[in-house]
């Protein structure tokens, strides 16, 4: 019998477009979107040319060493850094207003330059930085040659101008947050298994559809056939994910970590989690279907929105630290920052406290469910 | 006028629903606006984060000095501590300094920090103020100077720093301004596809429709009401929006920037009841909305630099976002905020702007009008 409710249900669930649609196509909708949005970003972070405009004056023409270190930085070769115009101030003015360029550079009488930028900004962060470095790279070399003028004549002054480092880099790979929308992304499919909850519910619960209440008259153990729904569209559900991972790897490149067994536990209780959640919701009250729906979407998306899936990095640190609690039993981000742990760090400490956290999300909802779906007898619909 | 009436019979049913998905929005946008940093030349300095395992002079004075250049965040000296830092944008920079680094450096062993760094641009920042400083000590210790005497010079070289004047001084408040006008178009495409999706699908009921066609009631007029009732319920919600606005940046938003965003903002209400109106045409089953709702709302806010901004995306995809009034809405925004002179010739471009928002909402009303003509 447990066989023959599987069969069918699974038969009926494959057949609703709604479920499948939220379940299987919405993800790679959204995934594809992502990517769409993201797939430049590292592009988009790297050095660029920053175009500048020297006051072109007298005092300019004046001061030899500045005139060879903007020339030197604007020259076109890969080391490049301003493209560089020499014009004079009232023009500088208006490729400035027209933003043209990102700032310009005015020497006045006493020789003491002055930066004039319209907003603020990296770049204009980075042109002041070099003008910095320029004029105290001039005073030490000045207070070099009062502390020991032999210096102009044993080389030593030619190496302050030598570029050096002094630092190693020792950066991990590269963990940038852009791939924190993707673990949003799969933590948002495993929710979505809530929809199909919704409609396993909705079929067994006798006053929520037609179908529930000839469910109900007909002598099989009702326990059984909720179970034997849930289970085919968990199925379901675990095999839309299986094809977002894919779809996600080996489409977009997008290098989830190469710990497939713990990815695989969470997605699973991921997936047991949303599905709960869709029983709870279905069975916790008497509102129509698409109330229903609207509740568990707004549920995911909020949740999603809170783990920092709308494009805000700060949305997520600010929740993490504020409301602490709140990021604890937030389905969302026990998934996200789980598959985060997977991924970043050498032990698995992290990612068993998520798993831990998802499962008695699950197992929470899970009890409540039957407790309702107990209570439930019926002298009249 | 019993099409109007009738319509906000069935806009108080729903009515919970219509305001929880408001206040979802709404609060979305409130809550991003707030947390989001925008750029200002003082906070434009990288976060960084200092672990040091040196004692000298030199090594503390460097620490001086970069706390004045940059925002300290303290981070745990773990990997897990320090990978969470860079990974949550906490931080752009870890430097770890070594034992010794300080004596070393002034007794040539050419000793080196440690540098952890986000992606960003910022973080190459940080290695150049860490680099300048250190060359400087070397050299001078090259030529025989003390500890000490490092020290001093340094401090005097590095009060060289260039005059920055900034033109526009209020730039971060009125970018987050900005910011949360350009979060309408998730807010409004989302909850405009979701009230009118869902009105629309009961007006459009088989057996409702027929009952209306039959009726007294000509179909133009059953038509221009209902329209009618769309535009009132979506206007009511934009100025909800607006008077946000006001009360969160009533400096800003008394000026001529702040009117021009409320124009802008009205021409995209506009545009987007229309958007709303032509899908809500094509939609017959209220269980298709939810989908639709946010498959266009998310969609268009990630590719038209409300979600994430337009310079990091991909020149393609900006070009494709162009056919859509998102991107003429978002990119509006920017350049409303960036206005600092107002005249025909400065805002000629931003009127072109609202016209081009508007022609959007044409083009999609009279779609819509196409498909209930042919349908029905």
């Amino acid at each position: 019998m447990f066989k023959h409710l599987f069969i069918n249900k699974m038969k009926i669930l494959l057949k609703n477009k709604t479920m499948l649609f939220w379940s299987l196509i919405f993800p790679f909708i959204l995934g594809t979107f992502f990517q769409l949005a993201l797939g430049n970003v590292d592009e988009s972070f790297e050095m660029k040319v920053i175009p500048i405009a020297i006051v072109d004056n007298q005092y300019y023409q004046e001061d030899k060493i500045l005139k060879e270190v903007i020339s030197g930085l604007s020259k076109e070769n890969e080391n490049q850094l301003f493209d560089t115009v020499y014009v004079s101030e009232s023009e500088a003015q208006k490729l400035l207003d027209d933003e043209k360029i990102d700032g310009y550079i005015l020497l006045n009488e006493d020789n003491s330059p002055q930066m004039m930028v319209k907003t603020n900004g990296i770049n204009q962060t980075i042109i002041k930085s070099v003008l910095d470095e320029y004029y105290q790279m001039s005073s030490a070399t000045t207070q070099m040659i009062t502390y020991n003028p032999e210096i102009l004549y044993n080389g030593i002054l030619e190496t302050i101008y030598e570029e050096k480092s002094y630092i190693i880099d020792d950066s991990k790979e590269n963990i940038d947050f852009s791939i924190n929308y993707f673990f949003t992304l799969i933590a948002m499919t495993c929710l979505y298994g809530s929809l199909i909850g919704l409609e396993v519910i909705k079929d067994c619960e006798a006053n929520l559809s037609k179908k529930g209440a000839r469910m109900c008259m007909s002598p099989v153990n009702k326990f059984k056939i909720i179970l034997a729904g849930l289970l085919a569209g968990y199925i379901i559900q675990l095999v839309s994910l299986t094809l977002l991972f894919l779809y996600l790897i080996f489409v977009f490149n997008i290098n989830l970590g190469n710990q497939i067994l713990p990815t695989v536990g969470l997605a699973m209780i991921g997936c047991l989690a949303g599905t709960s959640l869709g029983t709870f919701v279905g069975v916790a009250n008497r509102k129509s279907e698409g109330f229903k729906i609207g509740i568990l979407i707004s549920i995911t998306m909020t949740c999603c929105f809170l783990s920092g899936m709308m494009g805000v990095i700060n949305i997520k640190v600010f929740f993490d630290e504020t409301f602490p609690l709140l990021a604890k039993i937030n389905p969302i981000n026990i998934i996200t920052d789980g598959l985060y742990s997977i991924f970043a760090y050498d032990t698995l400490d992290v990612y068993y406290n998520c798993l831990i956290r998802i499962s008695i999300f699950s197992l929470i909802l899970i009890i409540l469910s039957f407790v309702f779906i107990r209570r439930k007898k019926y002298d009249s619909i | 006028m019993i099409v109007f009436k009738n319509y906000f019979n069935i806009v108080k049913r729903h009515l919970g629903i219509i305001i929880l998905f408001s206040m979802i929005s709404i609060g979305i946008s409130i809550i991003n606006t707030s947390y989001t940093n925008t750029e200002s030349y003082e906070s434009e300095m990288p976060k960084i984060s200092i672990i040091n395992y040196d004692d000298s002079a030199l090594t503390n004075n460097f620490i001086n000095y970069i706390t004045k250049k940059s925002k300290i965040v303290e981070v745990e000296d773990n990997e897990k501590a320090i990978q969470d830092a860079l990974y949550l944008n906490k931080v752009d920079a870890i430097l770890i300094i070594p034992v010794n680094f300080g004596i070393d450096l002034l007794n040539k062993n050419e000793p080196n920090l440690k540098i952890k760094k986000s992606t960003q641009n910022i973080s190459e920042y940080t290695e150049l103020l860490v680099n300048r400083y250190f060359k400087i000590a070397e050299n001078y210790s090259n030529i025989g100077m003390t500890e000490r005497e490092i020290i001093n010079k340094i401090e005097k070289d590095i009060q060289n720093e260039i005059e920055v004047k900034v033109l526009n001084e209020n730039q971060s408040d009125i970018e987050k301004l900005a910011l949360y006008y350009s979060f309408e178009n998730y807010a409004f495409l989302s909850i405009f596809i979701f009230i009118i999706g869902t009105i629309m699908c009961i007006f459009n009921n088989e057996n409702i429709r027929k009952r209306n066609n039959i009726s007294m009631l000509n179909p133009k007029s059953f038509s221009n009401q209902l329209f009618l009732g769309h535009m009132t319920l979506t206007l009511s919600i934009w100025i909800i929006y607006i008077l946000i606005s006001i009360i969160l940046y009533k400096d800003i938003m008394f000026t001529i920037n702040g009117l021009l965003l409320i124009i802008n903002s009205l021409c995209f209400a506009i545009s987007s009841t229309c958007l709303a109106y032509m899908i809500g045409c094509l939609i017959k089953n209220e269980n298709v909305i939810s989908g639709v709702q946010n498959v266009i709302s998310l969609g268009l806010s990630f590719i038209s630099g409300c979600f994430v901004p337009i310079e990091l995306l991909d020149p393609n995809i900006v070009s494709f976002a162009k056919i859509f009034s998102s991107y003429w809405f978002i990119q509006g925004n920017y350049d409303i905020v960036k206005l600092s002179t107002f005249n025909f010739k400065t805002i000629q471009p931003i009127i072109q702007n609202f016209g081009i928002i508007l022609i959007f909402g044409i083009v999609y009303f009279s779609i819509g009008k196409i498909i209930v003509s042919k349908k029905y």
